[in-house]
């Protein structure tokens, strides 16, 4: 089942002022705002959608809100959305709305949502480095570091879940939609992607241990580059936002992350250079714990010169 | 000798009904302060779930409407009288308070 990876995730926000301009802060692109909400896009036209938590229209919310209330992932054909369809009605309830996506709940309680993928192909300027020993990445004369550079988040990556049995979620994206592990916290939960991607997750679960451990624990878009990742926290840290943790660089998927507050009920990360996995990718498994979170990690620290 | 004591600001600076962060140290208030009815209220600005900040940018430390603070983590609940979190995943445990005196007007912190 050729899943291509996630294309829009939906959010109840109960302060929705607060969510907009975070989201816009964040550097989303703006589309259909109004009084119901609005439709946040990076690059590729991935999104975030807001609506008000309390919105009859969302699907039924399975964690105290704000929080989020529907994954929508992209398909390359109406074929394998009729697929999925006919698959996942064997056993729940699959509804069609009037744009075509399809609806229905996953194991672990969460919404699902499936289009066919209204990603497009987007234009910015090429990163490129320069690296002793490899031809230039940049012209002579190009500089690299500018308090004007432009930073937009580039595609959506990854969404991760507090899940009530994680095998029983594990088992529904393995069997019923074709999702890969890539690999493993042992005892937490797995990091999975759909057949139809090769970046390390798309999504990743966490099994709950208690009543409180529900609903989304964070989310983020794939950046350029970790220096991308870098100076949009930067950024994002001069205006206010309140880092949770980060900068750093994670390990399983080597992704460099930098996480925030956020009012979406779990945190918003920044995100980048994510490893390329394929099916003879043997997955690994790890204790979880600070040493296996992360390769290193760094704090942000007020910019200082010498003899300031 | 009594407590130490430290200035964290003055009293005019905390809006009534709302909270402002106090005591900047590297890139975070450390403190929280509250105006509820004329009362002042302090509270560490630390978590006891992850033991991290709780605001969502400086001086963002309420609910929409202002009734509770927020962990803006993982939406953690408390309330601004007496530190207990209500709601999320450190319910039943409490903010820690810090110790102060209110005089002319400046907020001290008693450590
Ligand atoms: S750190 Fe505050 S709710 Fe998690
Ligand atoms: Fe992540």
């Amino acid at each position: 089942m050729q899943i291509l990876g996630l294309e829009s995730l939906v959010f109840g926000a109960e302060d929705m002022a607060a969510a907009r301009t975070y989201l816009l802060d964040y550097g989303l692109d703006e589309r259909d705002a109004g009084p119901a909400g609005g439709t946040y896009e990076a690059a590729d036209g991935t999104s975030v959608v807001l609506r008000h938590a309390s919105d009859a229209s969302l699907p039924p919310s399975n964690a105290p809100s704000p929080n989020l209330r529907e994954t929508i992932y992209g398909v390359p054909s109406q074929a394998v959305l009729e697929e999925i369809a006919a698959e996942l009605s064997k056993d729940r309830e699959v509804r069609t709305d009037t744009e075509g996506t399809i609806h229905a709940v996953d194991d672990g309680g969460f919404a699902l949502g499936f289009r066919v993928t209204r990603r497009r192909k987007f234009e910015l300027p090429l990163l490129r480095f320069n690296v002793p020993g490899q031809s230039p990445g940049r012209g002579v004369n190009e500089c690299a570091a500018s308090k004007t550079e432009i930073i937009r988040p580039r595609t959506l990556s990854h969404v991760v879940y507090f899940v009530p049995d994680v095998k029983k979620a594990e088992a529904f994206y393995k069997d019923r939609l074709g999702f890969r592990v890539t690999d493993r916290f042992i005892g937490l939960g797995p990091f999975m992607r759909p057949a139809g991607t090769l970046d390390h997750h798309n999504l990743f679960m966490i099994q709950s241990f208690n009543s409180h451990m529900v609903g989304m624990n964070h989310f983020t878009f794939h950046l350029g580059s970790g220096h991308e990742v870098l100076h949009a926290g930067w950024r994002f840290a001069q205006r206010g936002y309140k880092s949770f943790w980060g900068p750093g660089r994670h390990i399983m998927g080597s992704n460099y992350f930098w996480y925030f507050n956020s009012p979406f009920g779990g945190t918003m990360e920044f995100d980048a250079d994510m490893d390329l996995h394929d099916d003879a990718w043997t997955p690994r498994e790890m204790l979880p714990g600070a040493d296996n979170s992360q390769i290193f990690l760094f704090e942000a620290k007020d910019k200082w010169a010498p003899g300031e | 000798m009594g407590p130490r004591r430290i200035k964290l600001g003055v009293l005019a600076d905390v809006p009534e009904g709302g909270a402002v962060g106090l005591a900047p140290s590297g890139n975070d208030d450390k403190v929280i302060a509250l105006k509820r009815g004329d009362k002042l209220f302090l509270w560490e600005n630390d978590c006891p779930h992850n033991h991290r900040p709780l605001e969502l940018k400086r001086h963002h430390f309420l609910s929409p409407g202002g009734a509770h603070i927020t962990c803006f983590a993982h939406s953690a609940h408390f309330s601004p009288e007496t530190g207990l979190c209500f709601a999320g995943p450190c319910a039943g445990q409490s903010l820690t308070a810090v110790p102060f005196s209110v005089i002319d007007g400046e907020i001290w912190a008693e450590i």
